[in-house]
């Protein structure tokens, strides 16, 4: 596989090209460059047609997240693998490539999943022979029985992948949702390879029945019960009754009748081979392209307690949405929600079937939600059924919101817990500040001109993110946050200017997720410099020329922290080299580092300590000093 | 947000009218849920075997809607449902990988039958057989015959619409998608015995968005000879600086993929229909989508002067004949610009309606709609004459002695009368004020049926719409500009029509399907209130009510598909073997009829 990374000569693309070579631009930038190219199987070699290619300009002035607007038709592939693009205008250009049943692939990657790069053409230039790879999906598969040995049909299996979060070793959940068959056969593909655990996943979603009841005869479902997903209507197995609370069925395995008294056994999310603890799952490695069968899994019912309770303290008690995760989400291998229901017209919500464990309650309000854009949309009835169409013109987002929340944690044990009281309170704000650090007497910007996102590292939260502002003092406020972990997102700054840090409390918040508890947190400092501390270079090859298929590993030369990486995520980087063969790491904390140059395609799990200190060996630490752009040429080697 | 719950009501009220056995007793609030009345029984496989089938999802749904429970059945395939009120209760079962049955149900997912059970009575004897699904598999490909994953395969089946015409229809089963793999492979479970189309739905990405161009041979080889030619030139000095449009290549088409048919068919009525006998399982059902040509639809809006065109949104809706599924959301829509114009890219060949609305404030309304059959060949043209919304607005009146309901809780609504591939762009109900007044604004010309209902519980029944001096509940009304004055009325003095199914030896007919219906043909419209059916209980009995007075047939048959009576030649071909019989307001009137076998 190796072989075509290196057939691939950077000749082929022209980066940075020097000013001035096409004098005399005409106003209209003329569309004269042509590209040729092809894409392989990165498996087998083979040409792969019907690829949906795509070119996508880089916008002039990039905004905070690169944008790219689309110029050029997209084109199919023909048998022989091959696509052209016309008339292409001088620019920075991304080329995608997609086809279901492969990791989608980009000019510039190397590897499943790796990074892409920039295509950089120039006034006329002609390439002819450029390529895209596509890896083919992964699979696992496997069968799911009950404690009966009889196939369980039709619930969701989910695979999860290892990576690592915020310097955390976290699983997410990756590739296509998966169901199980007639036969209790699924198969979830779709993966890129790597480390997962394979679940069937089961949230328990319930209302009280009188709750219910309300909604059923009250015509309009509220918004937060159709946003749990929960059936109020317990006919056609639709759902089932216990105790007082409605529980949806389906997705997830059928379980027995609940007892007379009230109680259910259920299905908890289960993950291979029989285990409801994450932590004591099994690993299941998957190569690229490859097809893990085998991976069985048999459910057992568990007993369950009713975990009953109100929330106090909200502006309106009726439908707050209330959520059961496992554990304490943030310090978990993997966030399971697993149980969800909606408070009645009193405030009143009840779980009715929790099995034993450790929990924690959660309950926002007034939150914006990830996809509960509001908005109007045209119904369009026809003789068969109803069509509804969202209007263009008038999405509203809610703009005037007050966040109340609470959360904590529930072990439940042999009991069930009655009368909880969950009271609300007022969402969290951030203060702070930004400075401009000039080395040059150079004059302020605008605090306006940056934008702020306080973004919630809960996957299952679906949490909007919260901007932040700058006032032109220069203070800064972000309002309404329920309390939970967060990692903030600075838009990019003026020009001429580089965000260098953010403290909270002093210690380094840029990159790395920060706690918000039970009280306001005061004390960010954002701070701009006119010149980043920064590492800059070439990566070059043993014949000396640059080379585009490295990336380049920086971290720190303390072999002690590299254990320990989640204390500061942001001295441990890799960067995928440009087409040229530079790289920029900025803005990076002082320090002392090793900055090695791999191969994209060979590195691994770089984050893990072995493999740093496989990486480290022969290499020559590297200490930058505040606000130094050091200048480094790297020599591209194997690990190991 | 309001919009959507306004869509809510629209649905739950045109359904209203059509499904059996719900108009029925509203009028006797009741508290929901409790009685000394007790159903058991056991669930079985539906095979020689019959063996007890654990895990089943067991329901029990009273007519009226009040009362729905669901257990599921232990080990022995036992079921239990105590402290049910009195009542005329609907029973079934539900198993992944099975076919959801229907108590007294004659074919496996049929109409089931009514068990009437007193207060302190206990039926135990419940006996319900579930069949194992049937299968259907097999492989999709693309064009050069590798594997397509993702795609939402359909199985589809003849059966009526709610509007009583024939159509393909995607079939529900208990499973959660039938999704190809990474091996193109699909598997459709659960399906009732039956003869199936099987349908790949257009692929999003392949069928939306921007345009997308073919490769061709030459293309490319024309593409590397200037490469060629290039590299012996210096860069930057080479040709063609004229041409300003981008593009890929010159000769390529436009295309994507289009909904398929097995075996690989572009319309549905090309699609071979695959027989499936009981718990078959069918495999090797693979085919392959082929590439279509795709257009781009252009147009103009033409707009009159008082009307902002930036508030204007175009849907562009595909009216063919199958229902893919009951609902969709994914209607493609795009903005106009500042010169009024607007395009549809990427389009797959097929009937669409345009639709364009201008919604500038609960009072104001533009519109304007056109159908165009787009081929692949052509470059389609529309052009659309923007025109403002009517209005229909009167009054409600009560025509009785019973205590009037609080009028805020009655709702107006104009129902769309469509057929075939028709759209409407819906209006909001309306609600009565304090005077009895309402106004339903935003009203596109069409035909409809101005219906009003009552929410919650009340004696009283909708008896007549009248606008312009015609009656606008029995039938159809043409809507041509704005209305005043029509009178929507209810009554309090509702008939009944009660009875019992004999079948030809003279015994009880259970499940059997009693239909009801107007002797005056010109009043056979779907969802007229003239037009019910009810499943006989399993003691043979039925009971109508909130009926219209008037001169009615009225006819048992077993096993007839829902919704079909509201298709003409079905009431056409069973008025010779029907009873008529004459019914006066208020009446509470007793027949027996005798079950008839099917005319097809």
């Amino acid at each position: 596989m190796n072989a075509f990374c290196w057939a691939l000569t950077s000749a082929l693309v022209i980066a940075s090209l020097p000013q001035g070579q096409v004098p005399g631009l005409p106003q209209a930038a003329p569309r004269t460059a042509l590209v040729v190219g092809q894409v392989i199987d990165a498996g087998t070699g083979v040409p792969i047609s019907g690829v949906l290619v795509e070119v996508r300009m880089q916008a002039a002035a990039p905004p905070p997240a690169p944008s790219f607007s689309t110029q050029t038709p997209r084109v199919l592939t023909g048998s022989d693998g091959r696509f052209v693009f016309r008339r292409l205008p001088k620019g920075s250009f991304m080329i995608t490539a997609e086809k279901p049943g492969y990791l989608n692939g980009a000019y510039g990657r190397r590897r499943p999943g790796g990074d892409s790069q920039t295509l950089v053409l120039f006034d006329s230039q002609k390439i002819g022979n450029l390529r895209i790879y596509l890896w083919r999906h992964s699979a696992i598969t496997g069968t799911v029985v009950d404690e009966a040995g009889e196939p369980v049909v039709g619930i969701q299996m989910r695979a999860f992948l290892r990576t690592t979060v915020a310097g955390r070793r976290r699983f997410v959940a990756g590739g296509a949702v998966a169901w199980t068959d007639d036969r209790g056969i699924y198969r979830i593909h779709g993966l890129l390879p790597g480390d997962y655990l394979v679940a069937a996943v089961s949230t328990k979603v319930s209302v009280a029945a009188a709750t219910a009841e309300d909604v059923r005869r009250g015509g309009a479902v509220p918004s937060a019960i159709t946003e749990v997903g929960a059936a109020i209507v317990a006919g056609r197995g639709s759902s089932m009754h216990v105790g007082d609370a409605l529980l949806t069925l389906g997705g997830s395995a059928t379980g027995p009748a609940p007892t007379n008294d009230g109680h259910a056994f259920v299905y908890p999310t289960t993950f291979h081979p029989n285990t409801a603890s994450p932590g004591r799952a099994t690993v299941i490695t998957v190569g690229s392209g490859e097809e893990r069968s085998g991976i069985d899994l048999q459910l057992v019912p568990v007993a369950t307690r009713r975990i009953s309770g109100v929330v106090v303290g909200a502006d309106n008690q009726t439908a707050i949405p209330v959520r059961l995760m496992a554990e304490d989400a943030g310090d978990a291998l993997l966030e399971q929600e697993i149980a969800t229901t909606v408070t009645d017209r009193a405030g009143a919500f009840v779980f009715p079937a929790v099995p034993v464990g450790l929990y924690s309650i959660r309950v926002v309000q007034g939150a914006r939600l990830l996809g509960g854009r509001t908005g109007t949309s045209t119904v369009i009835q026809t003789a068969a059924g109803t069509i509804s169409s969202a209007d263009l013109m008038s999405i509203s987002l809610l703009s005037d919101f007050s966040v109340r929340w609470a959360s904590f944690p529930l072990a439940v044990g042999r009991d069930d817990i009655s009368n909880l009281s969950i009271a609300l309170r007022p969402g969290l704000n951030l203060f702070g500040r930004g400075e401009f650090v000039s080395t040059q007497a150079k004059s302020v910007p605008r605090f306006s001109q940056v934008s702020v996102l306080i973004d919630s590292i809960a996957q299952t939260a679906r949490l909007a993110p919260v901007a932040g502002r700058f006032d032109d003092a220069g203070r800064f406020t972000a309002l309404g946050l329920p309390g939970g972990r967060y990692v903030i997102h600075v838009g990019s700054p003026p020009a001429g200017w580089a965000l260098q840090s953010i403290t909270f409390n002093g210690r380094d918040v840029f990159d790395t997720p920060m706690d918000l508890d039970n009280t306001d947190g005061t004390g960010m400092i954002f701070t701009f410099t006119d010149r980043p501390t920064e590492a800059i270079g070439t990566v070059r090859n043993g014949a000396g020329t640059s080379d585009p298929g490295a990336s380049v590993i920086v971290f720190p030369a303390d072999s002690q922290t590299w254990s320990a990486m989640w204390l500061s995520p942001r001295r441990f980087r890799r960067v995928r080299v440009e087409a040229s063969g530079a790289f920029k790491i900025s803005p990076l904390p002082a320090g002392s580092y090793f900055l090695v140059a791999v191969p994209d395609d060979a590195i691994g799990d770089w984050q893990d300590p072995s493999f740093l200190e496989a990486l480290s060996r022969g290499a020559a630490p590297v200490t930058i000093a505040e606000g130094e752009s050091k200048t480094l040429d790297l020599r591209i080697r194997e690990p190991r | 947000m309001r919009s959507l719950c306004a869509l809510c009501l629209i649905v739950s009220f045109g359904l209203c009218a059509g499904t059996i056995a719900q108009q029925s007793s509203r009028d006797v609030p009741r508290k929901p849920g409790v009685g000394t009345a007790s159903i058991s029984g056991i669930v079985v496989t539906d095979d020689p075997d019959a063996r007890p089938l654990r895990r089943v999802r067991v329901f029990v749904n009273n007519a009226d809607g009040e009362v729905a429970r669901t257990t599921i059945s232990d080990d022995a395939g036992a079921f239990r449902f105590d402290g049910l009120p009195s009542g005329r209760y609907l029973i079934g079962g539900a198993k992944e990988g099975y076919v959801t049955t229907n108590y007294g149900a004659i074919r496996p997912g049929g109409p089931g039958s009514t068990v009437v059970i007193a207060e302190g009575a206990a039926r135990t004897d419940i006996r319900l057989p579930l069949l194992r699904g049937a299968v259907i598999t097999g492989t999709l490909l693309d064009p050069e015959g590798q594997p397509i994953p993702g795609v939402g395969m359909r199985a589809l089946r003849y059966a009526y619409t709610a509007n009583g015409e024939r159509r393909l229809t995607a079939v529900t089963t208990t499973m959660a998608g039938h999704v190809t793999d990474d091996r193109g492979v699909y598997r459709i479970y659960g399906l009732p015995p039956g003869e199936y189309a099987i349908a790949a739905p257009a692929i999003g990405s392949m069928s939306s968005g921007d345009e997308i161009l073919m490769m061709t041979q030459s293309d490319v080889q024309r593409a590397l000879d200037e490469v060629r030619q290039s590299s012996r030139q210096q860069p930057g000095s080479a040709s063609d600086p004229t041409s300003t449009i981008s593009g890929a290549a010159d000769d390529s088409r436009a295309v994507g993929y289009a909904t398929t048919f097995y075996p690989g068919a572009a319309v549905p009525s090309q699609s071979l229909v695959i027989p499936l006998s009981r718990t078959e399982e069918r495999t090797g059902i693979d085919f392959q989508l082929q590439y279509v040509p795709m257009s781009t639809i252009r147009g103009s809006i033409i707009a009159p002067s008082n009307m902002m065109p930036s508030r204007l949104t175009v849907h562009l809706i595909a009216t063919d004949e199958v229902m893919l599924s009951e609902t969709n959301s994914e209607g493609r829509r795009t903005s106009v610009t500042a010169k009024g114009e607007f395009s549809f890219v990427n389009v797959p060949p097929g009937p669409y309606t345009i639709v364009a609305k201008a919604a500038q404030s609960a009072s104001s309304f533009f519109w304007a709609t056109s159908d165009i059959v787009v081929d692949g060949q052509s470059e389609p043209q529309v052009s659309l004459s923007m025109q403002p919304g009517l209005t229909i607005s009167g009054r409600v009146t009560f025509d009785g002695r019973s205590a009037m309901p609080v009028l805020s809780r009655v709702r107006v609504v104009l129902v769309p009368f469509l057929s075939g591939g028709q759209v409407s762009l819906a209006s909001a109900p309306a609600r009565v004020d304090n005077s009895g007044r309402f106004s339903i604004a935003g009203v596109v010309a069409g035909k409809y049926r101005l219906q009003a209902a009552i929410d919650g519980p009340s004696g009283w029944m909708l008896s007549s719409s009248v606008v312009s001096g015609r009656d606008a509940l029995d039938l159809p009304m043409e809507v041509r500009q704005s209305l005043d004055g029509a009178v929507v009325t209810f009554s309090d003095r509702p008939a009944e029509l009660s009875g019992s199914v004999r079948d030809a030896s003279g015994q009880p007919a259970m499940a059997a399907t009693v239909i009801l219906f107007p002797a005056d043909r010109t009043l056979w419209t779907p969802h007229s209130p003239r037009i019910r059916a009810e499943q006989s209980t399993t003691d043979g009995t039925f009971h109508l009510r909130r009926l219209p007075a008037g001169e009615y047939y009225v006819t048992a048959l077993a096993d007839v598909e829902e919704y079909e009576w509201y298709d003409p030649a079905f009431l056409e071909r069973v008025v010779p073997s029907s009873a008529k019989t004459t019914i006066a307001e208020d009446e509470k009137k007793a027949v027996d009829v005798i079950q008839q076998s099917r005319v097809r």
